[in-house]
């Protein structure tokens, strides 16, 4: 009975806190544990790796996201709570899906226009379908040669439709300094795509 | 091109294609990863044996050789070691 009434107590691993699940995986290898903050940061963690990567990478993202759980839960010792447990897994996951692009690079397609006229999607291939993937192509091309943060933030907000307020959890930092890094992406790619002579 | 909106649109022209969520298999893939990469405690100890043992058996391979340069072997090959298993650690993505 009093075994029972003691179960009964303990709060489920989905009620408990970030510094709770944090202490217990670090000190008991509680694997549930760790396992109850990979299923709340997963969505948030996986959103950033995109929004670095891109749509080009994006088919990696799952990969990068996975890694970047496996890097935070090896370097749960290293973790000394100044932080919250959300932010120094952003910063985990932006400095490695920022690294995994570097590599990726070296790897990106080549696509010729031969390959935009011969798409099959179901749609009519035409001269005017071409030149929309020609300017998408290179508004994403500009966009690519952004600050990172830049990159991010951008594809956080027109790309995966999240909030001023999300992205600055995600990016670590003020939501009026997250207002200015989409400010400041739209002067330099307007400034890149004029340079390119784009006209909207 | 000097309209807040024109830019706008531009963006969201290009980034139209439908955002990509994680799988439903997300959690369980990173629970099997966490498992494959962890070393238990029975692992620890055999490495700890082997460690022991090659270096009882450098020793006395080397046992005719002046003791400074058994010294500096071990710590030649100890040294070797390390690097190779950082640079293994690396290649296999656990490592920045």
């Amino acid at each position: 009975m009093a075994s029972s009434l003691a179960t009964a107590d303990v709060p489920p691993l989905s009620a408990r806190t970030d510094a709770w699940l944090v202490e217990q995986s670090r000190t008991q290898r509680d694997e549930d544990a760790f396992g109850e903050l990979v299923r709340r940061y997963q969505d948030r963690v996986f959103r950033l790796v995109v929004s670095i990567l891109g749509q080009e990478f994006s088919a990696d993202a799952e990969d990068v996201a996975q890694e970047v759980f496996v890097r935070a839960h090896h370097a749960l010792g290293a973790y000394r709570g100044d932080a919250a447990f959300g932010t120094w897994l952003y910063r985990i996951a932006f400095n490695h899906a920022v690294n995994v692009k570097g590599r990726m690079r070296f790897r990106a397609p080549h696509v010729t226009d031969l390959v935009l006229y011969s798409r099959q999607d179901g749609a009519p291939t035409a001269a005017d379908q071409l030149e929309a993937y020609r300017r998408q192509a290179m508004v994403r091309a500009c966009l690519n040669e952004l600050p990172d943060v830049y990159q991010s933030a951008v594809r956080l907000h027109y790309w995966l439709g999240a909030s001023v307020s999300e992205m600055a959890v995600m990016l670590d930092a003020p939501e009026n300094t997250v207002k200015s890094y989409l400010h400041r992406a739209r002067r330099l790619l307007q400034a890149m795509l004029a340079q390119r002579g784009f006209h909207g | 091109m000097d309209d807040d909106s024109l830019i706008d649109d531009v963006l969201k022209a290009a980034l139209a294609t439908a955002a990509p969520e994680p799988s439903p298999g997300f959690h369980a893939a990173v629970r099997r990863r966490l498992a494959s990469r962890s070393v238990s405690s029975w692992r620890v100890w055999v490495l700890a044996a082997y460690t022991v043992a090659s270096a009882i058996a450098c020793v006395w391979l080397l046992r005719d050789l002046p003791l400074v340069l058994v010294g500096a072997c071990l710590a030649g090959g100890a040294g070797a070691a390390l690097s190779t298993g950082l640079y293994a650690s690396r290649l296999a993505g656990l490592r920045d």
